[in-house]
């Protein structure tokens, strides 16, 4: 303990510096493993942290010339669309990827939880093709929560996917999320 | 030293795309950081959503991290800043559900009798940090609860160290005061 510190705050200072942390929620943990999935999902790899000082003027001058070039008209730039996030959708074209979002609202944190998902012929799981039937168990926070899964559209029809959130074995809500599959455009 | 190696490496691997290495360094950091927004938010629910905010954030500004900074102390910073912005500014705005979609879930159950005694030691102790203004609760926390020097601290509430020590002395007096009341 600091010396300095006034005889009659030591008793309060040695009980706050025994003061136990507060344990971290277990659907928390579970909650930041799913963020994490998808932050990384959603992001490039990063790019490098930054310019070291020693080739700070070959990058100069390696921006110079490039401006020069590019004022030349050598660059041409590409129309290609941007590499998109999934955004949740109901209607997906064959062969390609959307997420599927089933938000619920809980009351309370509620811990083991079980959420069963049966996948319909027309579409699999994107990181698992042979997978037909999705389970994720965690827990739900008190408020909005939101489980996503990814999938890859290969059937055409108008299909349905079945999902179910349960705890100890009472089904709390069940969803029938209707999904358009079609051809693909041009 | 071993340790500040270990983060490195973490936060490395983690700007490289490796998952894994980001999932291993919020773990590492995890108690630190919820207690702080715990302190912060001054309730389990809003400080799961600060928590989770500020390590999207950190994700977000990791290439801005230095090696020579302290990693718990620059996190610990981003988060009292999502704080502001985020809570005290209010500038988060949830989706409602409607309320078709709420799901009735069981509450939980009371704590058993023989460790509820220490129970409300703790909260009275929780009680009496956050009855504090937001100034000297932070200050508390980071120096007495998490052992940041003044210097770190001074430097994640950017404030002088002399404003660190007079309101760091100011919070430990009112805490003392609550407890002998209590």
């Amino acid at each position: 303990m600091d010396q300095q510190e006034p005889k009659e705050l030591q008793d309060t200072i040695s009980i706050l510096r025994n003061h136990k942390p507060k344990p971290v929620p277990q659907c928390l943990q579970t909650r930041m493993d799913a963020k994490i999935d998808e932050l990384f999902e959603n992001s490039s790899i990063p790019a490098t942290a930054g310019i070291q000082p020693v080739f700070k003027w070959q990058f100069a001058l390696g921006i110079f010339i490039l401006g020069i070039l590019a004022g030349t008209g050598v660059f041409t730039v590409s129309r290609k669309t941007p590499l998109k996030i999934p955004e949740p959708v109901n209607t997906i074209e064959i062969g390609r990827e959307a997420k599927l979002s089933f938000p619920f609202f809980s009351q309370e944190d509620v811990k083991d939880i079980v959420f069963n998902v049966n996948l319909p012929e027309g579409v699999f799981l994107a990181s698992s093709p042979e997978k037909r039937e999705v389970h994720w168990k965690g827990g739900l926070v008190k408020g909005k929560n939101v489980i996503c899964i990814y999938v890859k559209a290969q059937k055409e029809g108008a299909w349905s996917i079945d999902a179910k959130l349960q705890t100890d074995g009472t089904i709390l809500k069940e969803y029938k999320m209707p999904l358009n599959i079609t051809e693909r455009k041009g | 030293m071993e340790n500040d190696y270990k983060i490195r490496k973490l936060i490395e691997q983690s700007r490289k795309g490796d998952k894994n290495a980001f999932k291993e360094l919020v773990l590492t950091h995890q108690s630190r950081l919820y207690n702080l927004a715990f302190y912060f938010a001054k309730n389990e629910h809003d400080a799961s959503d600060l928590y989770q905010e500020t390590w999207v954030k950190i994700f977000e500004q990791l290439n801005k991290y230095k090696y020579h900074q302290n990693f718990p102390a620059w996190a610990s910073q981003i988060l009292r800043n999502t704080f502001i912005d985020k809570f005290i500014r209010k500038k988060s705005k949830k989706a409602e559900i409607p309320l078709d979609e709420s799901v009735d879930c069981q509450p939980s159950g009371p704590s058993s009798p023989d460790i509820s005694e220490n129970i409300d030691q703790e909260t009275f102790v929780d009680q009496a940090i956050n009855s504090l203004p937001v100034e000297f609760r932070e200050t508390v926390v980071l120096i007495d609860l998490q052992g940041y020097s003044y210097e770190e601290t001074a430097a994640i509430t950017g404030a002088p160290i002399g404003t660190v020590r007079s309101r760091l002395n100011r919070a430990r007096e009112r805490i003392k005061e609550i407890l002998n009341k209590g």
